[in-house]
């Protein structure tokens, strides 16, 4: 087998594909615009070859690159970046090498949150009431349906960036005034939890691994408010439907030997499940670990598995413990210390880390994974290392 | 622009097109099975680079010479080999690099006579009853609603070759006894009749930009079968209704960028047009050197400028009747190569003899020649094959 991964060092964690593969047996042909010299040991051992180009943007160099590995490895097996941001970019490079997976056309439904919207209704899902509103009659006839608060966010975007809750005209002069000059498309405002369906399928779609998060809040107000977020895994806490909805979703975007990572309400009046949004691709930041640690399992080598065609995860999986994503900020007044954190909680952290710069605003500076077998237990956690003094 | 030529060395025509597209400024990128210093000097000087296969069939190999090229060039522009027998490998290596042109499964339809004839019924156009057989007993209830003679042809064939006329019972028995077991054979009814051809350049668009017509004296199959001498010329009319018949096949097909070569019936009894295939490619033998005799041009030039700018200048007017006499060793004829010259010298564009492989489709001599009129170029056809 020959996998192409494109810019395997980021994030950093990702390196453990790269090294799953090389168990798997597969050629790990490395594409990216980092110098070698900075990769992780680890990583640089897993990889048969990295071609370095001088921008990942400059799809001319990386074809270029693809070239070389046919000339040199024979045709290319997979392409993968596992990254949303390169979505397209390994789409399109399975176009011109002929390679399984993901292809720019079947992107088309995703890329903008109108076509995602038709596919779930298609699907019998159910969404939140939105369309397209180019301006203020448009965004206004909108509310006059609804009422307010709705949410105003670009049809095409990636987080929550120029993402808005309009709560009163004055809100909507706000977003009139600040918006991108791009399609937004506008929504009504559920009250709920938001949650996540993660996993993993296989070539027949079908789910070989999945589990849930429960998010605190929504990713929205954790940045707009700048806001410490924490989310975990679920276990006997998971909402009714929610697994039903995501097999569903699943199905509708018809998700082969892939990642997802998709979000939905659940509304608090009536315990509907709302879809969200759906991604391609691995959820980020440290749920893939998390989902590790809450199943005693190693996703990463799984999915090199799949991909190889050996057995995946055998004997099943469990969802055994809680996993949480606790993060904090460095601006906030926090009552404990880590050292306090690490000798009260210690034997639930299983992980603590810095997080990048760019992921800050929606999970922190620092994040410590816990893991617990029940709720209260993980909640006490929680409640420690996020307290904040008034 | 990247052109990757497989097999450029052979038919020998496909030099031209080489030196054709290198004047343009491709890159002209050759994959072969033959060891570059074997290639001709004219070929070495217009190919940009070559990649040496140990086996044009091995797939892996031509991937990675691909994969070499897209290395050291870029994207692949275009994978041509304008030969029948590697067009599938073309298609292959198109699917493998997303490259202009036919895929393998858009291109069945031209080279399985059952699909290309399921095409020709579905652009309304007529064809010689027929379908795959694959024993007696089918082919026995074929042969009652047809009756004999019928023509037994590989589904997936080249040219003539294991196409059989059958005529009785004994030989239908004897053809299924004989037959190997994985072939396909598609059965025609036999048509008397003149093979006539649409043949020609499609641009990007689809549209004809040189359209020939060339008229047989004698099918190709009883040429062979029959080692028969043959002539056949382009015409300076395309027939209306052969003209319309290969525009709707361009159509059909989805012919773009390429050449082109149709054969049609013209039957005997009442000069019905029946369509008899469709290729892909440029018509085999020196038909493409007729094509520049009979309009003072060069196709290899007008394809090259499709290929490089979509369009082209150069102007193909037929101005003459061009032919091609080939005559057989077999034969006695009446008048010397001599005499030939004496008389019609001034009308002979180009005259050889031929390896004996290519004999017996195209003769062991052969004379190209050429007339502003039909009774003129007929007065040399039977001057130079009249019999003893």
């Amino acid at each position: 087998m020959n996998i192409v991964l494109i810019s395997p060092y980021f994030p950093p964690n990702w390196k453990y594909f790269a090294i799953g593969l090389k168990r798997a047996g597969a050629n790990v042909l490395a594409l990216g615009d980092a110098d070698y010299d900075t990769f992780d040991p680890e990583l640089s051992m897993a990889l048969t070859e990295y071609v370095r180009v001088s921008d990942l943007h400059n799809y001319e160099e990386l074809q270029r690159a693809c070239g070389y590995f046919v000339w040199k490895y024979g045709s290319i097996d997979r392409i993968e970046s596992h990254n949303e941001y390169w979505l397209e970019t390994d789409a399109k490079l399975r176009s011109d090498f002929n390679v399984y997976g993901v292809r720019e056309h079947q992107l088309e439904a995703i890329k903008n949150k109108t076509g995602m919207k038709q596919v779930y209704i298609n699907a019998g899902l159910n969404v939140a009431r939105g369309r397209l509103v180019n301006n203020s009659e448009e965004a206004r006839a909108f509310i006059a349906e609804v009422g307010f608060p709705v949410v105003a966010k670009p049809d095409v975007g990636v987080g929550a960036a120029k993402t808005y809750k309009i709560e009163s005209e004055d809100d909507m002069n706000f977003f009139l005034e600040d918006r991108l000059q791009c399609d937004y498309i506008m929504e009504e405002f559920i009250v709920g939890d938001l949650y996540s369906f993660d996993g993993l399928t296989d070539k027949d779609g079908n789910i070989r691994f999945w589990n849930a998060n429960y998010f605190c809040r929504g990713v929205m107000e954790t940045v707009n408010k700048d806001l410490d977020i924490f989310y975990h895994t679920c276990r006997y806490d998971l909402p009714a439907g929610l697994k039903e909805a995501g097999e569903r979703t699943v199905k509708a975007f018809d998700v082969r030997e892939r990642f997802f990572h998709f979000e939905y309400f659940v509304n608090k009046k009536d315990g509907r499940i709302v879809c969200l949004e759906v991604n391609m691709r691995p959820p980020g930041g440290v749920t893939m670990d998390m989902f590790n640690y809450a199943c005693d399992v190693n996703l990463y080598d799984e999915w090199a598995k799949l991909v190889c065609g050996l057995p995946v995860l055998p004997n099943g999986f469990e969802h055994k413990y809680y996993a949480s994503h606790i993060g904090r900020k460095i601006d906030k007044n926090y009552i404990h210390s880590h050292e306090e954190i690490m000798h009260k909680c210690g034997k639930f952290i299983i992980a603590q880390q810095p997080i990048s710069g760019v992921f800050r605003g929606a999970l922190g500076d620092y994040v410590y994974i816990a893991r617990a077998e029940q709720l209260d237990q993980l909640n006490e956690v929680i409640a420690f290392i996020q307290a904040k003094y008034e | 622009m990247n052109f990757v030529f497989i097999s450029p060395h052979f038919p020998a025509t496909c030099k031209n097109i080489c030196k054709a597209l290198k004047n343009r400024g491709i890159n002209v990128l050759g994959i072969a099975d033959t060891p570059y210093a074997m290639l001709e000097p004219d070929l070495k000087a217009v190919l940009t680079d070559y990649y040496e296969v140990s086996d044009l069939h091995n797939t892996d190999e031509l991937a990675r010479a691909c994969g070499f090229f897209t290395y050291k060039y870029g994207k692949i522009d275009r994978v041509e080999s304008n030969n029948e027998y590697w067009l599938m490998t073309d298609a292959a290596i198109r699917e493998m690099f997303n490259v202009f042109g036919k895929k393998p499964d858009e291109l069945r339809y031209c080279i399985q006579k059952s699909l290309m004839k399921a095409k020709f019924i579905e652009a309304g156009i007529t064809v010689a009853r027929g379908r795959v057989l694959d024993n007696y007993q089918d082919a026995k209830n074929f042969v009652a609603e047809v009756g004999f003679p019928i023509v037994g042809k590989p589904d997936r064939g080249v040219g003539a070759s294991g196409t059989y006329k059958l005529e009785s019972d004994a030989e239908l028995q004897a053809f299924f006894a004989d037959k190997a077991d994985d072939t396909e054979y598609i059965f025609e009814e036999f048509i008397s009749g003149q093979i006539v051809t649409y043949d020609g350049i499609v641009d990007r668009n689809g549209e004809p930009v040189l359209a020939m017509s060339s008229v047989y004296g004698e099918g190709v199959m009883e040429s062979v079968n029959s080692d028969n001498h043959i002539y056949f010329f382009t015409d300076r009319h395309i027939d209306p209704v052969i003209e319309e018949y290969g525009r709707r096949i361009l159509k059909t097909f989805d012919l773009k960028e390429r050449f082109f070569h149709f054969e049609f019936f013209r039957t005997h009894n009442d000069g019905k047009i029946l369509a008899l295939e469709v290729n892909c490619r440029a018509p085999g033998g020196f038909t493409m050197d007729m094509w520049n005799y009979a309009c003072d041009t060069d196709v290899y030039g007008i394809y090259a400028d499709l290929v490089a700018y979509g369009k082209t200048d150069i102007s193909c007017e037929r101005k003459y009747y061009s032919c091609h006499i080939g005559r057989k060793s077999n034969r006695n004829y009446q008048h010397s190569h001599g005499q030939i010259m004496n008389r019609f010298g001034h009308m002979v564009t180009n005259h050889m003899e031929l390896p004996a492989v290519l004999a017996r489709a195209m003769g062991n001599y052969v004379y190209l020649i050429r007339a502003t009129e039909k009774n003129e170029l007929m007065d040399a056809v039977n001057y130079i094959l009249w019999l003893d």
